[in-house]
């Protein structure tokens, strides 16, 4: 934890543009991203920003749809924080921000109660509507916290979507429409499809001290911020959700900037992200 | 311990298959209006601070006890604690709610107290706990924002000191309209939703959530007419509360 003194340094460093560690404000920690790391999985991938490290790995399941969905697939999100992640994740506060991540993810991921809004395509999941449909499982876990953990994650959760390769089903006829049906599984990697993320945002967490805004904060800098916000943006700038944190209100106008600044940034970020996952080097040039 | 009995809920109400006729909703009003608001400080006396609060179908009751020694054992701090419990009554929706917290609780009670967190003075009582908690006897739409409007009122109705009082509302797109303050059929055909907290006459944001895609041009709007909507709840809470004074 910093000291009052400690804080109000770093957070005059910000209005100067310049940062313990030598960044500027906008810049984030370097980058690094793998994927398909996870033999068990369908598609995988881990990021670490800085020292933050997280692990994303997507399962798919056949299942059944929702009643008031018949037509989309499901969805199942968690994330889990490693007790050694940080010196205070073990026990209940780790499950805290294991639930608090969580719900994080699935505010820009999930539709809501209409089946839309969401910003993953769900009736692309769908097998046989009102009866079997693909399900999504897409665990997280946390192994090491130094700030900025959810834009980690979602960059890890965009990564290892894009890895993941559903087998192809061949639905058997059936003669009435009662009857359960037949699926039959082709099990050629070749023949398995990909999951549209074209169109999937990053969370870009914009934190405000004062007149400055910052790009990934740093475990330190978290605690110094006034406010900050979280939002999900797609390749195009696109706004795909937002979510306010942290203790202080904040005036409209500033809030305003604070979107465009991060709508500006994350753009960037995803392209550096996809040129990265074409390229296979090892560390991501932001 | 009972197990579950496998059972099929059987519906009172079906939902209605469109929610805009016309140029109006439903229910007859504009896509900019409020439904009928009813609020009223001070219902429960053991508690320090209440409000009972009611948009439309949606009733929702605040409770605030303290300033107070916290119940956990915590860490010293300069300032003060607070802690937002929000509790949906089993009988509040149209599926029966099963036993004990569930996650959506847990979030709302979360939202909630970053929205008053940024309005209450925590230095005022440092090292006590402020515990508010918020049942909803009945979820009609916008159950959060009603749930920190009555939350803003019973703070007031406690004597706790706050930089402002705190209003919210929400808005619900359905079909590119902007529809405020809206209802549960509303809610369950709308591709993207707005609820902003605000601190009116302070102009502060103290909670925003936009949820589904938004282009900058309307994200402002609905940021507008959010905020438009705080305002006119602001006015109605004071209104409120100088009425029970006097």
């Amino acid at each position: 934890m910093a000291g009052e003194d400690m804080k109000s340094y770093i957070v005059q460093g910000f209005q100067d543009n310049l940062r313990e560690d030598g960044r500027s404000c906008r810049e984030f920690r370097p980058i690094t991203l793998s994927v398909s790391g996870l033999q068990q999985c369908s598609g995988s991938a881990r990021c670490s920003i800085g020292s933050t490290q997280v692990l994303v790995g997507v399962k798919v399941e056949i299942g059944v749809p929702l009643e008031q969905t018949p037509d989309c697939g499901g969805l199942q999100v968690t994330v889990e924080c490693s007790p050694c992640a940080g010196p205070s994740y073990a026990g209940r506060a780790g499950e805290e921000l294991g639930a608090e991540l969580t719900k994080s993810l699935e505010r820009y991921l999930k539709p809501g109660s209409s089946g839309r809004g969401g910003s993953l395509d769900l009736r692309a999941l769908s097998i046989v509507s009102g009866r079997r449909c693909w399900i999504l499982c897409i665990d997280a876990l946390v192994l090491a916290v130094d700030g900025n953990v959810l834009d980690a994650l979602s960059i890890a959760v965009k990564a290892a979507l894009q890895d993941t390769r559903i087998p192809l089903v061949e639905v058997g006829v059936t003669e009435s429409p009662d009857e359960e049906p037949e699926l039959e599984l082709d099990d050629d990697p070749a023949h398995a499809k990909q999951i549209d993320t074209s169109q999937l945002p990053v969370i870009m967490t914009v934190s405000q001290a004062g007149r400055a805004y910052i790009l990934d904060a740093s475990c330190q800098e978290e605690t110094c911020m006034e406010s900050a916000i979280q939002l999900a943006v797609n390749s195009s700038g696109a706004l795909c959700g937002l979510f306010k944190r942290g203790p202080s209100a904040v005036n409209p106008a500033v809030l305003q900037e604070m979107m465009a600044f991060g709508q500006r940034q994350g753009p960037i970020l995803i392209r550096a992200a996809d040129s990265f996952i074409k390229s296979a080097t090892n560390v991501m040039q932001y | 311990m009972n197990k579950e009995v496998p059972s099929t809920p059987y519906h009172v109400a079906d939902r209605p298959k469109e929610v805009l006729k016309g140029s109006s909703r439903l229910d007859g009003r504009g896509y900019e209006v409020f439904r009928n608001v009813f609020m009223k400080p001070g219902t429960l006396s053991q508690a320090a601070g209440s409000a009972y609060a009611e948009f439309g179908n949606t009733k929702v009751m605040v409770g605030v006890y303290g300033p107070r020694e916290s119940e956990r054992r915590e860490a010293f701090s300069t300032e003060g604690r607070l802690q937002c419990d929000v509790k949906i009554a089993s009988y509040a929706r149209r599926e029966r709610k099963g036993f004990g917290q569930n996650d959506e609780e847990r979030e709302l009670s979360a939202q909630m107290q970053t929205a008053l967190e940024a309005a209450v003075r925590l230095q005022t009582f440092p090292k006590a706990n402020v515990d508010i908690t918020a049942l909803v006897l009945e979820s009609g739409g916008a159950d959060l924002a009603v749930c920190i409007c009555a939350a803003g009122m019973a703070l007031a109705d406690a004597g706790i000191e706050m930089e402002d009082m705190v209003s919210a509302c929400s808005v619900s797109r359905v079909d590119g309209h902007l529809l405020l303050d809206p209802t549960v059929d509303e809610a369950c055909r709308e591709d993207g939703s707005a609820l902003l907290a605000m601190m009116p006459s302070a102009n502060a944001v103290a909670q925003v959530v936009l949820r589904g895609q938004w282009s900058n041009a309307q994200a402002s709007e609905v940021l507008q007419l959010c905020m438009g909507g705080c305002a006119q709840i602001d006015a109605y809470m004071r209104q409120c509360l100088r009425d029970t004074v006097s």
